[in-house]
């Protein structure tokens, strides 16, 4: 860092800002993650990691919201200033707590499985031309990308390098980020959720946000408009302007210019600072050569040219009214923050109460996502030690008999994390098995992660046959069985989709849940035409509503669903129906 | 100099909350009905 640049330049105003916003977030994302279990308890309880990513996301959410409200508040009132100072190391912790999301995300959804977590989290989903399927992890990873790039540059120095245009430019990126992270939580968790309040909350606030913007944009118009002008412009008579503060006037197309007062002398200057914040906001005390030094403590030589016009144009009544608008509507020698200098009495109340009513909406905007996010039902962990016949086809699995009023059941097996087990040439179908380990039980679906390759404990017989029951087409959709049986909750549903997906390309049986209206659930192992298992295609499908057409093979304790890929579009991927279209030209 | 959210207001003020709202209105719509899912009982295969 070259002189003259400090990393940050502290100020007791600074370092109770950032206290308070620390407070906030740390209170929020704690509280969260504390009554989150509490407020949904039993054997269907939300996992903790997934409470964790929900707390980091809605709060990041939350302070990205306050942050781009603050902005047009403070155009609004000045008395909002305080919260404007200092907006950079909001915004920088926003980043970091939606980096933290981002990372929960991750670790829980996309390691431990096949592919590296950054090729799971690019490639789960690939329906770029579906809006409904529309892969909305990238909707948040370019809304991260804007505010890694805001934060890493908010700093006077990238200011200086970037130059103000260039630097003012990328942080107005932060406006479509928000959209997109509108659009990430629209098009995400709100998919998979019936309530109502999540997609009510949000709109909420981001027609907030629009609104407070285009009340700000409208109430400014007229000075944004500007007066046309060849080469003067009317500014008053010289006594129109107060001593010690300055008139703001606009040029057709042009950025205001504030004319200050000083004493005698009478100078002018653009109304916008390096920090692209209104000069002319800042009432001076003294000096008159150096009004930006005001606001940042150091000299800005500004020339102190005559009024080559004095006494045209405006009138001092008019004058001293836009004069009052420039400052808020509160005259001009109103209590008014400027940051270093440390908050004026005057604005202890006001800010004290603000600071309350935005936590007060902290909790509600928590208490209303918790709330939101019901847990679903799902299986729960169980005893793991069956004896059956072993299935190999389409995934590892052992048919259990009926035995001691326990109906037959087929028990698929699973390795840890998330893979599928891999049996090895010395395992054939029909050989008699003894499984142990970790089971999963969601009604009559058992998933076994074993703990131990299958041990053979008797010759090998006929597998029992399944029944042909002819085709059918059935509504639902595709899960991994791991997570479906219990081993996430939720442990389907879009959010869910990226983790399905890489469960499914680590070979865990995929299962198709039919939910046809006035049928209860039921569920399907999934496999091709041939018995086999699909290829991993069906990974990129997974947790999507489906309604597919094939043959449903049947027994007492299993159901097997075949479908023909190629007769069913929906299953079709991005690549594959982008190949199909260059074939058809 | 003329600052990037003067020059940008209409598209960032106006056309870019519509399109959001749109957007989002467009997203409700194609949510997909998750009302089986409340199904308590599970009776595959019988």
């Amino acid at each position: 860092m070259s002189h003259g640049f400090k990393l940050v330049q502290w100020s007791r105003y600074k370092i109770a800002y950032d206290s308070v916003l620390a407070l906030f977030a740390a209170g929020y994302i704690a509280a969260f993650i504390e009554l989150g279990p509490r407020l949904w308890q039993g054997d269907f309880a939300v996992d903790p990691e997934i409470h964790e990513m929900r707390a980091f996301g809605s709060c990041a959410f939350l302070m990205l919201t306050i942050i781009l409200c603050i902005g047009p508040l403070a155009r609004l009132d000045q008395r909002f200033l305080p919260l404007l100072y200092n907006r950079r190391h909001f915004g920088v912790m926003t980043c970091a707590v939606a980096l933290t999301h981002a990372y929960f995300v991750i670790d829980w959804y996309h390691y431990h499985g096949k592919i590296g977590p950054f090729l799971s989290l690019l490639t789960s989903s690939q329906r770029y031309l579906s809006f409904a399927e529309f892969p909305f992890e990238l909707l948040g990873i370019l809304a991260l990308l804007v505010l890694i790039v805001m934060a890493a540059t908010s700093h006077d120095l990238w200011l200086a390098v970037l130059r103000p245009p260039v630097w003012k430019a990328i942080h107005m990126m932060v406006y479509p980020a928000y959209g997109l992270l509108v659009m990430h939580v629209m098009l995400g968790v709100v998919q998979g959720e019936k309530s109502p309040i999540l997609p009510a909350l949000v709109l909420v606030c981001f027609v907030t946000v629009a609104s407070l913007h285009l009340l700000a944009g409208w109430r400014e118009r007229r000075g944004d408009a500007g007066e046309a002008a060849d080469d003067w412009l009317d500014v008053g008579p010289p006594d129109s302007v107060p001593d010690g503060a300055a008139v703001i006037v606009a040029p057709q197309g042009r950025e205001r210019i504030a004319v200050f007062r000083n004493a005698d002398r009478l100078s002018a200057l653009s109304n916008v600072c390096e920090h692209h914040l209104p000069v002319a906001r800042l009432p001076i005390s003294a000096g008159g050569r150096m009004f930006a030094a005001a606001l940042h403590r150091k000299g800005i030589d500004v020339p102190a040219a005559p009024c080559r016009r004095s006494g045209a144009g405006r009138s001092a009544p008019a004058a001293a009214r836009h004069l009052c608008r420039a400052a808020g509507g509160g005259g001009a020698m109103s209590p008014f923050f400027i940051g270093w200098a440390g908050l004026p009495r005057g604005l202890y109340g006001f800010v004290a109460a603000v600071v309350a009513g935005l936590a007060g909406f902290g909790v509600l905007f928590g208490v209303l996502v918790l709330i939101a996010l019901p847990p679903r039902m799902t299986g729960e962990w169980s005893g793991g030690d069956f004896t059956g016949t072993l299935v190999t086809k389409p995934y590892a699995l052992v048919r259990v008999p009926a035995a001691g009023g326990m109906p037959a059941r087929a028990v698929l097996l699973v390795d840890a994390w998330k893979f599928g087990l891999s049996l090895g040439p010395e395992f054939a179908d029909g050989q008699t098995v003894r499984v142990q380990g970790y089971g999963l039980q969601r009604g009559k679906v058992t998933v076994l992660q074993i703990s131990a390759p299958p041990q053979q404990v008797a010759a090998t017989t006929p597998l029992p046959a399944l029944r042909d029951a002819g085709e059918q087409t059935l509504s639902g959709e595709i899960v991994d069985s791991k997570c479906w049986a219990g081993a996430m909750n939720p442990g389907d549903g879009k959010a869910h989709r990226g983790c399905g997906s890489l469960c499914l390309l680590g070979n865990i049986p995929a299962l198709f849940i039919s939910s046809a209206a006035g049928r209860a659930t039921r569920w399907y192992v999934l496999a091709d035409n041939d018995g086999n298992p699909l290829d991993e295609a069906v990974r990129l499908h997974v947790g999507e509503p489906q309604t597919l057409t094939g043959h449903v093979f049947e027994a007492d304790d299993l159901y097997e669903f075949r479908i023909d890929r190629g007769s069913v579009d929906r299953l079709l991927t991005f690549a594959a129906a982008t190949a199909r279209e260059g074939q058809r030209r | 100099m003329r600052l990037p959210h003067r020059r940008w207001h209409r598209l960032i003020w106006v056309i870019l909350p519509a399109i959001v709202v749109v957007l989002c209105i467009a997203a409700l719509a194609v949510r997909p009905d998750l009302s089986q899912r409340a199904i308590p009982t599970e009776e595959s295969p019988r």
